[in-house]
């Protein structure tokens, strides 16, 4: 009975022997790996799209919500404040 | 007349050309096949692995340095491909004698009480056996095994093939080496 390491060798010697042949390219191989292609590209086409419409979207807000901050004149906001405040049945 | 990659590469990139794709496909499909054939099992599906292989291939030639071969970038891909796939698959739980077929059995067996090499008939199926094996490993252990038992690749080339530093290959290998003697162990019959 021989010790794991020599199993070891004995298993691997045999396995890189093994014939494992090259094939030819299976028939419609190449399209379907065009096809995946073409998809992964449009994939990361919209991907980049996205990615840009949200950072656009993200600064047109921020623009927005600074441009009402600032827009707001004390009368406006004093009234705001008002309304807010006062209860909605009032006797 | 044999390819010529760079220029099928540059009608690629430059026209999309579909005609070169196919011929740097057929040029390149036994060595991505073979690759992944010496590092997955049947039921692993070869063929998919070797589509993933070329579709990522095609999505990331234009960042090839056309100063390395092809080939090693090729090769350098495909073990990526199999890396990521090992990790994405549920590993293999322990593997005892009970577990294996009756040539599985067989084979480990004669491994066991070998004194000579094992016979030739029996290579394919030591192939399958180790692999199997290696199965119950984690993925950057199966790597480095396969690469240094299986492909015999020195210790500079793992590295170059992985992009791990020489050091790392050793460490790895060791550890890596120390559980596949456990694993082998626990075939004894």
């Amino acid at each position: 009975m021989s010790d794991p390491e020599s199993a070891l060798h004995h298993l691997t010697q045999a396995a890189r022997q093994a014939h494992l042949p090259g094939d030819p390219t299976p028939f419609g191989f190449s399209t379907r790996v065009l096809a995946q292609v073409a998809a992964d590209t449009a994939a990361l086409l919209w991907e980049r799209l996205s990615l840009r419409s949200l950072a656009c979207a993200t600064v047109i807000a921020a623009g927005c919500l600074w441009w009402d901050l600032t827009s707001q004149s004390p009368a406006e906001e004093d009234r705001f404040i008002s309304e807010l405040s006062t209860s909605l049945f009032q006797p | 007349m044999p390819p010529d990659p760079p220029a099928l590469i540059r009608q690629w990139l430059d026209h999309r050309d579909e005609a070169a794709a196919r011929t740097l496909i057929d040029h390149l499909y036994p060595l991505v096949t073979r690759i992944v054939r010496r590092h997955v099992t049947g039921r692993e599906s070869p063929e998919d692995l070797a589509q993933e292989t070329f579709a990522r291939l095609f999505n990331q030639l234009a960042r090839y340095d056309p100063a390395q071969p092809l080939e090693n970038w090729t090769a350098r891909l495909t073990l990526n491909v199999c890396r990521n796939h090992w990790r994405h698959q549920s590993r293999r739980p322990e593997l005892h004698w009970e577990d294996l077929n009756p040539v599985e059995q067989n084979l480990a067996e004669h491994a066991w009480n070998a004194d000579q090499p094992l016979p030739s008939s029996t290579n394919e199926d030591a192939h399958a056996l180790l692999l199997k094996v290696l199965q119950t490993l984690p993925a950057d252990d199966r790597l480095v095994l396969t690469l240094l038992h299986l492909d015999e690749k020195t210790t500079d080339q793992i590295a170059a093939l992985t992009g791990w530093s020489r050091t790392l290959v050793k460490v790895r290998a060791y550890r890596a080496r120390h559980k596949l003697r456990q694993a082998i162990e626990r075939l004894k019959p």
